[in-house]
């Protein structure tokens, strides 16, 4: 990445809980640099491979990685298998809650996501207990505050505001939890505030990084490269 | 008539018209069925494509994905709300493909053990774990029907089988499962064969099971696709891109479902 970004993000050591935005194969932003982060990716996919690949993850939170229609992630699933990184398998709902909870600053939220799974017993973030009102059986989520999110979006405007059509995925839940929020850009817009999707009051940075997406996509602007997606799903790119 | 076909079908009735069906993009043969659902026995239900509410689209144009679909669709739904529809039960089905299923109808999504051989790790629990225990209704079904899909006890315990009621939120669980021998009834007394597709017969389904099955003497055969869901298939699906989740086309339709992705840029 470039040393500007590098000056933006700011310091990140062994441990850092980065979150990283995007899902599957849409907008993800690809930029790595510390080694033994702690990463969470709601939806993992080119992300998480590329930053195994790199040798930057310790532990990993997420409610699945996989290449979508390219199929499973290998580096990802060698990772688990081999036991090389701390997978904390959460699922879409209960990380939600989790995220949610850490943007409030609580130390837990309730979700009845999860209830009756086996996902308590391989992750202590998640536990079933009772409502305090009424007793019913709810799962409390502990709160992830991710020290940085990293997001990638295709307009910033001229307030500094993130422009994203379509599904923003959970990111505008990452810049509401992080500590601290880097906005990376396709294009710098004349655009309406009111339209944003992401306020600046969550942002604390935003910098131009054309093509910071790829290999994933990035609406409407850059199109996912399947080809080197492809690469990646067959273990030989990165 | 291919194995697909028949699936796409069997699914396809289990859409009730005042569903309102959540599906992604990654499983073409579920999101066939609702589609197909909508065009023959279920107009009235809500089919909501990869946040897009009920559009007015083929099978490939929704796998596109949402940015296709602008112009075409009563709405978009963003991806977080989607779950709070399912805490409250806006959502009222959806199909699920799972690894693993057992006789309890609890599936699993997150890891296999083999005997003998590495720990088989999946993609993780994705909205599996949040989805039996929330929506009114779930349609399971699995287009490798082996033992070892079809167990006694899951591995792990992604999301759990059988009907629940908590923080009163009641939920049917995983009613049924739809493989590509035959269709599966939960509940009651245990699992139950319910019918056998043309040209099975129920002791090769036993056989590839690993829970007892019940049965009566005669075992009905699962119906076949009808005409009006036929011609749905063929306007919704011309390319056969719903054979990509089953073993005897998937070789063909992968190739062919990324070459008309990419060919549309």
């Amino acid at each position: 990445m470039t040393a500007g970004l590098d000056d933006l993000i700011g310091p990140l050591s062994a441990g850092s809980v980065v979150a990283v935005g995007g899902a599957g194969l849409v907008r993800k932003p690809m930029a790595a640099s510390a080694r033994d982060l702690v990463v969470v990716s709601f939806l993992g996919g080119v992300d998480v491979e590329l930053l195994l690949e790199a040798g930057c993850v310790a532990e990993l939170h997420s409610a699945g990685v996989s290449l979508d229609a390219a199929g499973l992630a290998p580096r990802f699933r060698a990772a688990r298998e081999g036991g090389t990184i701390s997978f904390v398998e959460w699922s879409e709902g209960s990380l939600v809650a989790s995220l949610e909870a850490g943007a409030r600053r609580l130390d837990s939220a309730l979700t009845r996501s999860g209830l009756g799974t086996d996902l308590p017993a391989v992750n202590p973030w998640l536990r079933e207990t009772a409502d305090p009102h009424t007793g019913a059986p709810v799962m409390a989520a502990r709160a992830l505050v991710p020290d940085l999110a990293l997001l990638h979006v295709p307009w910033v405007d001229d307030r500094g505001n993130a422009h994203v059509p379509g599904d923003l995925a959970a990111d505008g839940l990452l810049a509401r939890a992080a500590r601290r929020t880097v906005v990376t850009y396709e294009e710098r817009r004349d655009l309406d505030p009111a339209d944003a999707a992401i306020s600046r009051v969550w942002i604390d940075a935003t910098a131009h990084a054309p093509g910071g997406s790829l290999p994933s996509s990035c609406h409407p602007l850059v199109r996912a490269d399947l080809a080197e997606v492809g690469r990646i799903a067959a273990g030989s790119a990165g | 008539m291919t194995t697909a076909d028949l699936m796409v079908a069997v699914l396809a009735r289990e859409v009730r018209d005042d569903d309102v069906v959540g599906v992604g993009l990654g499983t073409p043969l579920a999101l066939c069925a609702a589609l197909v659902a909508r065009a023959t026995r279920a107009p009235g239900a809500e089919v909501l494509v990869a946040g897009a509410v009920s559009p007015d689209a083929d099978l490939l144009t929704c796998l596109r994905g949402a940015p296709a679909l602008a112009g075409r669709t009563a709405g978009f739904v963003p991806h977080l709300d989607t779950m709070d529809m399912a805490e409250r039960q806006a959502m009222t089905l959806q199909f699920l493909r799972p690894a693993q299923v057992d006789r309890e109808g609890s599936i699993n999504t997150s890891s296999i053990r083999s005997p003998g051989a590495p720990r088989l790790r999946f993609p993780g629990g994705l909205a599996m774990a949040d989805v039996p225990r929330l929506m009114p209704r779930v349609v399971l079904y699995h287009t490798d029907h082996r033992p070892r899909g079809l167990v006694e006890r899951v591995d792990v315990v992604t999301g759990r089988g059988g009907p629940s009621e908590r923080g009163g939120v009641r939920s049917q669980g995983p009613t049924v499962l739809i493989t590509d021998l035959c269709v599966i009834a939960f509940g009651g007394e245990g699992p139950r064969l319910e019918s056998v597709h043309p040209g099975v017969d129920p002791e090769r389904v036993q056989a590839a099971t690993g829970f007892a099955l019940r049965a009566g003497r005669r075992v009905p055969r699962t119906e076949p696709p009808a005409d009006d869901e036929l011609d749905a298939m063929q306007r919704i699906d011309p390319h056969a891109l719903r054979g990509v989740e089953v073993r005897e086309t998937r070789a063909d339709a992968l190739p062919r479902m990324i070459a008309l992705l990419e060919g549309g840029r």
